[in-house]
């Protein structure tokens, strides 16, 4: 090998190595993603009474019709089994956001576990109550739904 | 045989002082996923509906989806760039076909992505692409967020599946 040949290669090794570096370059990852469903027991449209019972978190799901003009429907809740303190809550909501609301407040405030309340209004399709989880997990909630 | 000026030592020194001056311009970038995304719990209805979850992991539901938040964990997906180079414009790609969700029932859609920096300061997407400036460190941080299509009475349990998103430097 000559002089002249090994810095010819060598300059071929400095371009490539120059034009390397000008290379776009990406990199790539990947996350997971997951959700979970939550099981749910809901009460029958034209049933009465019906109990409702999650064995996982303590899902509550009422499907309750409006009905077809101004009459209020009455619901009567009945917890047991949950947070043993605190006194007994009455709600009236008429809608179901505001009942939804006032129902997490009854279960996560540890305090009740009968309480009844007056559903008003129409339109009221689904109401979820989140059951306070913890000590309540062995516990059953039940509803009775009576539509006037 | 060598020239007396260019030893073949010398050369192979130059070399290797030429390479070494040539390596710090060849940054090359790495993405990290540091959070995965998560939905949560999520209440399904008697029609199908979709969950929305934010790059800062605010969930918004359509339709009967409900969202159910005892003991629910949602985020979005959070990446981290690094070892980019610095004070550069690279361009990131998220999934562009609908992926999906995987469990104990019908698969559930996955589409609508959304990207933002760590500030949640949202990251225009042309489709699919969107760029992002690396700042002098060569990092970045990307949030993800997406879009989820519950089926209707989607039957409960845990679904999964996964996404990728790529950085592409000059």
């Amino acid at each position: 090998m000559t002089g002249h040949n090994f810095v010819h290669r060598f300059m071929v090794v400095v371009i490539a190595s120059l034009q390397f570096a000008s290379l776009a370059h990406s990199a790539t990852a990947t996350a997971n993603v997951s959700a979970e469903i939550v099981s749910i027991v809901q009460v029958s449209v034209d049933a009465s009474t019906q109990l409702l019972v999650s064995s996982t978190t303590g899902v509550l799901v009422l499907s309750i019709p409006g009905g077809g003009g101004s009459a209020a429907s009455t619901m009567t809740l009945t917890a047991s089994g949950a947070v043993a303190s605190g006194s007994p809550t009455t709600f009236t909501a008429s809608d179901s956001a505001g009942l939804a609301a006032l129902i997490t407040q009854m279960t996560t405030s540890g305090g009740t576990l009968t309480t009844s309340g007056t559903l008003s209004g129409t339109g009221v399709q689904i109401v979820v109550i989140q059951a306070a989880a913890g000590s309540s997990e062995g516990g059953t909630v039940t509803a009775i739904v009576t539509y006037n | 045989m060598f020239h007396p000026f260019f030893s073949k030592q010398k050369a192979v020194a130059l070399a290797a002082c030429c390479a070494l001056l040539a390596l710090p311009a060849l940054a090359v970038v790495t993405v990290t996923k540091t959070t995965d995304l998560s939905f949560g719990k999520l209440v399904p209805g008697t029609t199908s509906g979709t969950v929305n979850i934010s790059t800062s992991g605010l969930r918004t539901p359509s339709s009967s989806v409900t969202l159910f938040t005892q003991a629910s964990t949602q985020q979005a997906a959070v990446f981290a760039v690094s070892g980019g180079p610095t004070n550069t414009t690279c361009a990131l790609t998220v999934p562009s076909a609908t992926s999906s969700l995987s469990g104990t029932g019908a698969v559930m859609p996955l589409s609508g992505f959304s990207a933002s920096n760590a500030g949640n300061s949202v990251i225009p997407l042309d489709g699919s692409l969107g760029s992002i400036t690396l700042d002098g460190s060569g990092a970045y941080t990307v949030k993800v967020g997406a879009t989820l299509t519950v089926g209707a009475s989607e039957p409960a349990g845990v679904y999964t599946g996964d996404f990728s998103v790529t950085v592409t430097c000059p």
